[in-house]
């Protein structure tokens, strides 16, 4: 008997399949958008209206909507659905990707839309979700050069990633919504 | 004696009969005193696995206490750092071989966290005292900072010896010197590598680096 208990603590109790499940969608969501996290907070300020917290969680939720499927316990996440970023700025064309070992290129052209302007930033990023690890560009590059490269972490050269590219604008305020790129096994 | 703070359901601290009322990081305790068992039956074979796995792993990570209140500071919130990387690595860090159970060295990890690994780690001798760490000091713009501080950690097996970098270089320099101070010859070493940020907050899993024995 226990003598001492909490009444505030509710009693332990299997847990239903549907909560489990639900569990599961979050750990998955969760697991996936972490490393990312630096990145979503600013593409998705818009959405989290202004707070980064808000905007990862709002990622999160788009995500759990979107981006999952199967029946518990065989639960993942289709990258391929993925938003990195959402708003209204027009996406890019990608015209080709070139993967080598230690570095990817993406080659895109731009549709002719009046709220596309040449200086907006085009931003691409590599993503390994088992690694954890995830890369971006790290100079700048405009909707009108059409070619972005990125070089790849140590980490991607012998192993399989995402890639994602999407376009903000000069004040970094408004975003695109991401295109995904495709998934790059190691190149040799 | 031992006051009930909150009525007859609340926590309590002190000692109230043959049971002691404490509370340790905001967790209240009710504990038994001690009771003289008598004398001692011999283990079961699971029990002796278990008692082996506890005093393996807790002898390598107590002398690396502060090197894991670093690596896993940011699990102290209802547990010790040692508490916590011996939660994390108890399921994980064992070899159960023929001559019996042994740490699995490459698998342990030493702390845990967000941030990201470096890359192209490597480990070789600087003659038979020091080993020179290296790792790729770039950042790809997520994760991971220029400022970053690095930890290498190395561990002689045969003579039970620690040594860390002592300078506490930063993700951009790229490389760090672990010096043991003493001849280490033929000896296996374990060497391992993470970082910290700037703010002591987070940090990043740990990698295992493959070192070649020492053999002058």
């Amino acid at each position: 008997m226990e003598f001492f208990y909490d009444i505030n603590r509710p009693k332990p109790k299997e847990k239903s399949y549907g909560k489990l499940a639900v569990q599961q969608r979050m750990r998955l969501a969760m697991a996936f958008l972490n490393p990312l996290r630096p990145v979503i907070a600013e593409s998705w300020l818009s959405q989290g209206k202004g707070s980064k917290k808000k905007a990862f969680g709002q990622a999160l939720k788009k995500l759990m909507e979107d981006a999952l499927e199967g029946e518990y316990p065989d639960q993942r996440v289709v990258p391929e659905r993925v938003t990195i970023s959402t708003g209204m700025l027009p996406a890019l064309r990608i015209d080709d990707v070139v993967h080598s070992q230690q570095a990817i290129e993406v080659y895109f052209s731009s549709v002719d839309n009046p709220m596309a302007r040449s200086n907006d930033e085009v931003v691409l990023i590599v993503y390994s979700p088992e690694g954890g690890v995830a890369g971006r560009n790290t100079h700048s590059c405009s909707r009108s050069e059409g070619y972005i490269k990125v070089e790849l972490p140590p980490q991607l050269w012998a192993a399989p990633f995402h890639g994602y590219l999407f376009v903000r604008n000069a004040t970094k305020k408004q975003y695109s919504k991401s295109l995904y790129i495709g998934y790059f096994t190691p190149v040799g | 004696m031992g006051i009930i703070e909150q009525g007859i359901n609340g926590p309590f601290k002190g000692k109230a009969g043959s049971v002691i009322g404490s509370s340790w990081k905001k967790i209240n305790y009710i504990k038994g005193l001690r009771r003289d068992k008598g004398r001692k039956r011999p283990p079961t074979s699971e029990q002796a696995i278990q008692r082996q796995k506890f005093i393996l792993l807790n002898g390598f990570l107590t002398p690396i206490k502060r090197v894991l209140n670093v690596g896993f500071g940011q699990f102290t919130a209802k547990a010790t750092s040692i508490n916590a990387a011996f939660q994390y690595n108890y399921d994980r860090a064992f070899l159960e071989a023929d001559e019996g159970l042994a740490l699995d060295y490459p698998a342990l990890k030493i702390s845990r966290g967000s941030l990201v690994t470096a890359g192209a780690e490597q480990a070789s001798w600087e003659g038979n005292e020091a080993i020179q760490v290296t790792w790729n000091p770039k950042t790809y713009g997520m994760g991971g900072e220029p400022d970053d501080v690095a930890y290498a950690i190395a561990y002689a097996v045969e003579s039970g010896l620690f040594a860390a970098n002592e300078r506490h270089e930063v993700r951009q320099q790229g490389s760090a010197v672990i010096d043991f101070r003493e001849p280490i010859d033929h000896e296996t070493v374990h060497v391992w590598l993470f970082f910290i940020d700037n703010d002591q907050k987070r940090a990043s899993n740990t990698v295992y680096i493959p070192l070649e024995r020492n053999t002058p």
